[in-house]
């Protein structure tokens, strides 16, 4: 009996390159985004992180490489692109028109009927605000639009370019879960964002990019090494680093900033707490894997990361 | 998608403002002239053209025209056509209108349609409203106008029209307005699908309004070889049908410059905004 043929990714980039006013904004490029998957693409600002959104939403053209979504060659007007849903560079309205009228607007093209209006209204959670012009909105109110619009229509693929800039902690989780929720009802996302923690919450895949290249990508587990590393605080680390040293199944112990990092192939973590706790050693605070922001740094390096600040979450 | 960008413009406050202004101008100046010009003759335009405004309703929509042609008409349509790609980027939703499965023609087109609409109201409005406004305050008579040539206080009544024949020639004359209105509309168009600043789009196309009217062979002489190809600068010939005998030299001229024009700037706006990489 023969198989199916298997579906196209939902997004496949093979050596996309460009070039911007003489810079190589997009360098050979490669990513493939699977359906289901939930994707953040990190790296610092000016990694091309959304150009390259933009090519795939059929904004901006490729110097060269290849560019498909579901298959088909991303381009301006792509048919695909009624499959995706988008927010980028911030929401983008008109600012005389209620939120309701825009949202009925973007229904009107997209051929979505009342059914589909009134869901993105409920989805947009702004009140009896959403009949208020949209020019008195607020930064948040303008995220909470731009993200109803962008699911407008249930689409396979969300594209979203730093949904979280400037928003304050409660929005930050709002459009968190608004990523969780679409991925649970089956979308695939693809996302930037230069602030880790976001990609590491939400994200089953990362990519991290620096000057248009790709320089990690893989599931967020194996990129944070969940399965080999522990992170352990102790207020004696030298004492620690000795004890980890001495234990088999580890291949190498660091101190950093007063935590231990131990690292090894067969890692039973109950075992090491054991030991340190019978070489009197207490343990404050212990952690398996590292974080994004330390896996992030070794792969960009750290001056890259000092020319663009990885991590710039809001609030104190 | 017609619809849909009608739907951004016409409630937008520039478009009822423009509007606004362009019939309140019409009733201003029948007011004006009730008040301080009735009975007199007024000069109107660069040609040897005096009409007595108190007598006919039907002198507002002349004079409205002509005073309106060479600055307020060219502001509306930079304005209607400068807006419409740099107004939608300004607003940050030009990249939402294009990442859909619609080509950048398609949209290009549905953008220039509405721009034009707009733009051809707002010429129509002029002398609609002056007809409406002149004839409740002066009444439905024909139209007197007197020999321009003479500076003397007692004129000769060179010609008398009746209402249907200034309508008639109202109605041409609006048309060849709107067509002479055509280049400034194809370039701020154009600036329009460079910009992302809709007031760059606006002040640029009128620019070419004040380029026009810089280089015409009354202000420099030496420059008088340009003025037959200056955009905007023969929009005033059709003020000719109203002498006697009526003149319409250069006219068709005019109007294949504005073909001209329009095939450019609109042609340059096009390979331009398909190639366009949106990055705002």
């Amino acid at each position: 009996m023969p198989t199916a043929p298997e579906p196209p990714p939902v997004v496949l980039i093979e050596g996309l390159t460009k070039r911007l006013r003489g810079v190589l904004a997009v360098d050979g490029l490669d990513l493939t985004v699977e359906r289901g998957q939930v994707v953040g693409l990190a790296g610092p600002n000016g990694a091309g992180k959304s150009v390259t959104l933009k090519i795939l939403l059929g904004l901006v053209r490729p110097t060269s490489g290849r560019v498909e979504l579901f298959g088909e060659p991303a381009r301006p007007g792509a048919p695909a692109l009624a499959r995706v849903g988008a927010l980028v560079d911030g929401p983008g309205f008109v600012p005389h028109l209620s939120g309701r009228v825009n949202l009925r607007l973007a229904c009107r093209l997209a051929h979505l009927g009342d059914a589909e209006l009134e869901r993105a209204v409920a989805n947009a959670r702004l009140g009896p605000a959403i009949d208020r012009q949209y020019r008195t909105y607020s930064h948040g109110m303008r995220y909470r639009l731009g993200l109803a619009q962008a699911l407008l229509g249930q689409p396979e693929l969300l594209i979203l370019d730093e949904p979280t800039t400037g928003l304050d902690p409660a929005h930050i989780r709002e459009i968190r879960h608004a990523i969780a929720d679409a991925a649970a009802a089956g979308a695939t996302v693809l996302f930037s964002s230069h602030v880790l923690r976001e990609v590491e919450q939400v994200c089953t895949h990362a990519v991290v990019m620096q000057q248009g290249r790709l320089v990690g990508a893989g599931r967020v587990e194996d990129l944070v090494h969940m399965t080999d590393t522990v992170r352990l605080e102790t207020d004696r680390p030298d004492d620690a680093a000795e004890v980890l040293r001495a234990t088999d199944g580890i291949t190498s112990v660091l101190v950093d900033d007063g935590a231990v990092e131990a690292q090894g192939p067969a890692l039973r973590p109950g075992d090491l707490l054991l030991k340190l706790d019978a070489a009197g050693l207490a343990v404050q605070g212990f952690r398996r894997g590292r974080s994004l922001e330390e896996a992030y740094l070794e792969l960009v390096g750290e001056t890259a990361a000092e020319s663009g600040p990885p991590e710039a979450s809001p609030g104190p | 998608m017609i619809w849909v960008e009608f739907k951004k413009q016409w409630r937008r406050p520039r478009t009822v403002i423009t509007f606004a202004a362009l019939a309140v101008f019409s009733v201003v100046l029948t007011v004006a002239i009730s008040a301080t010009g009735s009975g007199t003759v007024e000069r109107v335009g660069d040609v040897p053209l005096l009409i007595v405004p108190g007598t006919s309703g039907l002198s507002v929509p002349v004079i409205a025209l002509s005073s309106t042609m060479k600055f307020f008409l060219p502001l509306a349509v930079a304005i209607f056509a400068g807006e419409s790609v740099a107004g939608e980027a300004g607003w940050g939703s030009l990249r939402y209108a294009l990442a859909r499965p619609v080509s950048r023609a398609a949209y290009l087109a549905t953008k220039l349609f509405v721009a034009l609409v707009l733009s051809l109201v707002a010429i129509v409005l002029i002398p609609v409203a002056a007809v409406v406004a002149g004839t409740v305050a002066f009444g439905w008579h024909h139209l007197v106008i007197v020999n321009g040539a003479a500076s003397t206080a007692t004129h000769q009544v060179v010609a008398n029209f009746s209402p249907g024949l200034v309508l008639g020639y109202l109605g041409v004359a609006t048309a060849y307005v709107a067509a002479g209105m055509m280049s400034i509309f194809a370039f701020s168009f154009l600036l329009s699908t460079l910009t992302t600043r809709p007031f760059v789009a606006v002040a640029g196309g009128f620019g070419l309004t004040i380029v026009s009217r810089v280089f015409n062979s009354d202000y420099l002489p030496g420059v008088a070889v340009l003025n037959p190809y200056m955009p905007n600068n023969d929009v005033d010939l059709w003020q000719n049908f109203f002498v006697r005998p009526a003149v319409t030299s250069g006219m068709a001229h005019f109007l294949v410059l504005q073909v001209v024009y329009v095939v450019v700037f609109l042609g340059a706006a096009w390979i331009w905004f398909v190639r366009k990489d949106i990055l705002t």
